[in-house]
C-alpha cells in the first residue's frame, strides 16, 4: 500500500462547454465532483445565466459536487438561488449571503403519478401540490432551458404561476425551474 | 335485522403524520361486509388539536410527537391520561418520583395533563354525536389509558352504547386482563381483527353472545369470558386494502395540515420468517402470531402504487417487522421503474447483500431499520440473532454507499455475555466513525412473549410489571402482571466500566460521524482510499499490486487470512502467508479494516451520501 494524493471521481471543465454538462449523467458515470477551472463570469448573457443555474440545479438534484468560482457579481437575489451549490467565498456581491443561506433540501420537488410535490424552505415553509393536467405536462419544458418568445401559451402560463411563487429563474427570454429534483435522500431521509 | 352504527377510534399517541393502519384495515373490512361507514375517530389529531387551539399555539404538534415518540419506555403517554381513568391526582406522586430518580425530562406532559379531563369529555361527546351503536378502539403501545378513559366516559354518557377494545395491546392475557378490570370495556377482540370483528359483529347484531367467536372476550353476567385465540393466523390474501379517506379528509381540513407531512402507512407481510425458526431471544414484537405471511408480489405493488395515486403522498411507511426476501426480486424492481420519487422505509434483516442493498436504494427506499443489535459476534449468538459482527459492519456499510439512512441500537445485557464480548468491539469504534452509529447503546428490556419472557431459564427468572405501569394503572400487581408488556427483571450481562466504556465510545462516534469519511475509489491503477475520519489522520492509501487490489476485494466481503489466500489461489494469484499477513496488519494500523476472531472486512464505503447534521 502506498499513500499518495489520490484524482478521486472529479473532473476538471472548462467554460467552453459548461452548460452542455449533464450532471444526471455524470452522476450515473460514477462523476461525484466537478470542477469548473475558470471563474464564472454571471450578468453578461441572459441565456448562459440561465443555463448556468439549470446547471446548478441538475447537480443539487444528484448530489454532484460543483466547485466553482464566481467571476462577477451576482445577478441573482441570493435568497432565490440559496438551495443551489453556491459558489466559493468571495468578496463580490451576493456571494456571502448565497453561502450563508445555502443548506440542502430547501428547495426541491418529487414527482408522482399524475402529480408533483414541492417543498419551499428558503424563506417561510411552504408545501405545495400541483396535480393540474396540464401543468404537470409543462413542467419538463421548464426543467430545460425555455425561450419563452417561443414556448407554448401553457408554459408560458405555468411559467408565470411559478414565477409568483419565486420558483423559475427568468433572465430576459429565458427561464428554468429553480426546484431540483430530490433523485437522492440525505441522511438522515427525513432532515428535509 | 338493525343495521349498526359503528365508529372506529383511534387515540392518543398514535403518529400523527400516518393514518391508522387498524382503523383503514377495518374499514374496508366493514364496507367488504356490507357494513355502512363505519365513522372514523382521529382521536389522535383531535388532541393535538385540542391542545393547540386551547393553548394558542403553545403546545404544538412537536410537543406531542415528543411524548409519542419517546415517552413509551416511561409510560409517559399514558401517564397524561391516567387521571381521567382512575381519579385526578392517581400517578402524580408516583410519576414525579418516576422522573427525578430516573433524571427524564417528561416534555410537555405535566402540562397536558391538566387538559386532559377536558378532552376525554369532549371526545367522547363527539363520537357520540354520531349516534353509534358500537365504538371500537384500536390501542397499540401508549393508547390504552386514552382508549379506557374515552370509553368509561362513552359509557357514562350513552350506557347501551357497546364499547370493544383491540390491537396490538389486547393480545393474549393482556386483552383478557383489560377486560376483567374495566367493566365498561363490553368486549375485547384478541389477536387479528380482519375476522375477529366483523364476527364479533354479527353476533351482536343477533343478539347472542359471542360464545364461538375466537379470541373474543365477553361476559356471561357479572364474569369475564375470554374465548380461546385463533389457532391459524389470517392468510395474506385476507388482508384488505387499508381505506384512509377519512383520515386524508381529516387532515386536509385541520388546523394543523401545515405542521404535519402525510404519510401512507403499509403492511406486505405479518409475522417474521427468521422468528418462526429462531426468535430473537429479547424480541416481543410478533405478540402470539410469529408465522411469516407476505403478500403475493403484484399485490403489494398495486396496494402501494394505487395509494400513493390516490391520496397524492410519495411517504410509505412499511411496517412489516422483515422484508420478504422474494421482494428484492419481485417487488423492488417494479417500484425502481416507477421512477417516482418515493421515500420508503422497511425492516430488514441485518444480512443483506449488495444487490439487496442497491435493489432497495434503487427502490427508493430511504431509510431501513436492520436489526444490527450488537458488534459482536458472540453475543449476536446469545441472542440467536443469526447474523455476526463482519456481516453486521458490512450492512453498515453498504447502506452508508447506498444513501441509505440506517436506524438502529446497539443492546446489551444478555445473560452470558461477558467484558471481553466487548472490549474489541469498544475498541474498535474509532474505525468505524465514517458509518452510521446506533441511535443508543441499551439494556434489553424484558417484553412478553419474548424467548426471554416466556422461558426463565435463559436468565430472567425474576420478573414483575415495569416500575411505570405504578404511574399508569390503579390495579394490583396480579392483574398488571397479565396487563401490560414490560417487565422489570434482574440486569443480566456486562456492568461498570465496561458499560461506561461502551457509552462513551457510542457518544464519540456519534460526534464524529458527521465529519468522517472513508472511502475507496476503483481505477485502472488500482484501488484508492481516501480516509477523513475525525480523529484519523488524513490519508490517502493507495494499493496499485493486482494481487493486493484482488485481496482488497476480498477483505471487502469479510474474510480470514487463510481464505483470502485460497481464494486468490483460485484467482491464479499467489500471496506468501507472511506478505500477506503483514498487508493486513498494515491495513488494520491504518483503521481500514474490523476485526473479528480471524476474519478482516474492509472498511472503506463507495460512496457518501449528504448528510444534514440534526
Amino acid at each position: 500500500m502506498t499513500t499518495a494524493q489520490l484524482s478521486e471521481r472529479e473532473r476538471a471543465v472548462g467554460p467552453a462547454r459548461l452548460t452542455e454538462l449533464d450532471p444526471v449523467a455524470l452522476y450515473r458515470n460514477g462523476l461525484r465532483s466537478l470542477v469548473l477551472t475558470e471563474p464564472v463570469v454571471l450578468g453578461a448573457d441572459d441565456e448562459f445565466d440561465v443555463r448556468f443555474l439549470r446547471l446548478l440545479r441538475e447537480a443539487m438534484s444528484v448530489i454532484l459536487r460543483i466547485d466553482w468560482t464566481a467571476g462577477s457579481a451576482l445577478p441573482f437575489d441570493p435568497a432565490l438561488v440559496c438551495h443551489l451549490p453556491p459558489p466559493r467565498p468571495g468578496p463580490q456581491d451576493g456571494v456571502g449571503e448565497w453561502r450563508r443561506r445555502h443548506r440542502y433540501g430547501l428547495c426541491y420537488y418529487r414527482t408522482g403519478p399524475g402529480f408533483l410535490l414541492l417543498r419551499d424552505v428558503r424563506a417561510e415553509g411552504m408545501r405545495y401540490r400541483l396535480d393540474d393536467e396540464r401543468a404537470v405536462a409543462c413542467w419538463p419544458r421548464l426543467e430545460a432551458v425555455a425561450h419563452l418568445p417561443g414556448a407554448e401559451p401553457d408554459t408560458r402560463t405555468l411559467c408565470d404561476l411559478l414565477d409568483a411563487e419565486r420558483l423559475v429563474v427568468r433572465r430576459g427570454a429565458w427561464a428554468t425551474l429553480l426546484p431540483y429534483r430530490m433523485r437522492q435522500w440525505p441522511v438522515p431521509f427525513d432532515a428535509v | 335485522m338493525t343495521e349498526l352504527g359503528i365508529c372506529l377510534v383511534t387515540m392518543p399517541w398514535q403518529t400523527l403524520d400516518l393514518p391508522s393502519l387498524p382503523l383503514g384495515l377495518l374499514t374496508t373490512v366493514c364496507r367488504e361486509a356490507g357494513r355502512a361507514g363505519p365513522d372514523n375517530y382521529h382521536g389522535n389529531l383531535r388532541w393535538a388539536e385540542f391542545l393547540f387551539e386551547r393553548t394558542g399555539g403553545e403546545i404544538g404538534p412537536a410537543d406531542y410527537v415528543e411524548v409519542a415518540e419517546n415517552g413509551i419506555f416511561q409510560g409517559i403517554g399514558d401517564w397524561v391520561f391516567t387521571g381521567v381513568l382512575h381519579g385526578n391526582d392517581f400517578g402524580r406522586t408516583t410519576f414525579a418520583d418516576y422522573v427525578r430518580r430516573h433524571e427524564i425530562d417528561p416534555g410537555r406532559a405535566v402540562d397536558m395533563r391538566a387538559y386532559a379531563e377536558e378532552f376525554v369529555d369532549r371526545a367522547a361527546r363527539e363520537i357520540l354525536d354520531n349516534e353509534p351503536d358500537v365504538v371500537g378502539f384500536s390501542t397499540t403501545f401508549m393508547q390504552n389509558v386514552p382508549s379506557l378513559a374515552v370509553a368509561a366516559r362513552i359509557k357514562r354518557y350513552a350506557p347501551s352504547v357497546i364499547t370493544v377494545l383491540g390491537g396490538g395491546n389486547c393480545d393474549g392475557p393482556m386483552g383478557a386482563a383489560l377486560h376483567r378490570n374495566y367493566s365498561f370495556v363490553d368486549y375485547v377482540v384478541r389477536g387479528e381483527g380482519e375476522s375477529v370483528f366483523p364476527a364479533l359483529l354479527d353476533a351482536i347484531e343477533r343478539g347472542e353472545p359471542p360464545a364461538d367467536v375466537p379470541g373474543v372476550c365477553w361476559r356471561r353476567g357479572e364474569t369475564s369470558v375470554a374465548n380461546a385465540d385463533r389457532r391459524h393466523p389470517l392468510p395474506p390474501g385476507r388482508i384488505p386494502v387499508p381505506d384512509f379517506d377519512d383520515w386524508f379528509d381529516h387532515l386536509e381540513n385541520s388546523p394543523l395540515e401545515g405542521y404535519i407531512e402525510p404519510k401512507l402507512v403499509l403492511e406486505s407481510a405479518r409475522g417474521c420468517w427468521w422468528g418462526e425458526a429462531h426468535q430473537c431471544t429479547f424480541c416481543g414484537l410478533n405478540g402470539s402470531l410469529m408465522q411469516f405471511r407476505s403478500k403475493p408480489p403484484r399485490r403489494t405493488v398495486d396496494e402501494l402504487t394505487g395509494l400513493v395515486a390516490r391520496h397524492r403522498t410519495l411517504d410509505v411507511i412499511m411496517v412489516d417487522n422483515i422484508i420478504d426476501n422474494h421482494y428484492f426480486t419481485d417487488v423492488l424492481p417494479e417500484l425502481a421503474a416507477l421512477d417516482w420519487d418515493l421515500r420508503i422505509h422497511y425492516e430488514v434483516k441485518a444480512n443483506l447483500t449488495r444487490a439487496q442493498i442497491e435493489a432497495l436504494r434503487a427502490a427508493r427506499v430511504a431509510h431501513v431499520q436492520p436489526g444490527i443489535e450488537s458488534l459482536s459476534t458472540r453475543v449476536l449468538k446469545i441472542m440467536d440473532k443469526g447474523v455476526d459482527a463482519l456481516r453486521n459492519v458490512r450492512t453498515l456499510r453498504d447502506c452508508e454507499s447506498a444513501h441509505l439512512s440506517t436506524t438502529w441500537n446497539l443492546l446489551y445485557g444478555f445473560p452470558g455475555e461477558a467484558d471481553e464480548d466487548y472490549w474489541p468491539v469498544i475498541d474498535q469504534v474509532p474505525a468505524l466513525v465514517h458509518l452510521q452509529p446506533p441511535s443508543a447503546a441499551s439494556p434489553i428490556l424484558l417484553e412478553r412473549f419474548s424467548p426471554n419472557f416466556d422461558r426463565p431459564e435463559l436468565g430472567f427468572a425474576r420478573r414483575a410489571p415495569a416500575a411505570i405501569y405504578r404511574h399508569v394503572y390503579d390495579l394490583p400487581q396480579r392483574e398488571l402482571a397479565d396487563l401490560v408488556y414490560l417487565f422489570d427483571t434482574d440486569a443480566a450481562g456486562i456492568r461498570g466500566p465496561v458499560v461506561e466504556a461502551l457509552h462513551q465510545a457510542i457518544e464519540d462516534w456519534e460526534k464524529r460521524h458527521h465529519d468522517s469519511t472513508l472511502v475507496r475509489f476503483e481505477s485502472p491503477d488500482g484501488i484508492g482510499v481516501r480516509d477523513r475520519r475525525s480523529g484519523w489522520p488524513e490519508r490517502d492509501h493507495r494499493i496499485e499490486d493486482p494481487v493486493l487490489v484482488a485481496a482488497y476485494h476480498q477483505l471487502e466481503h469479510g474474510r480470514s487470512a487463510r481464505a483470502i489466500r485460497d481464494r486468490l489461489t483460485d484467482e491464479g494469484l499467489a500471496i506468501t502467508g507472511p506478505r500477506l499477513a503483514a498487508w493486513l496488519d498494515e491495513l488494520d494500523e491504518a483503521g481500514l479494516l474490523f476485526r473479528d476472531g480471524d476474519r478482516y472486512l474492509a472498511l472503506a464505503t463507495t460512496d457518501v451520501p449528504m448528510r444534514i447534521r440534526t
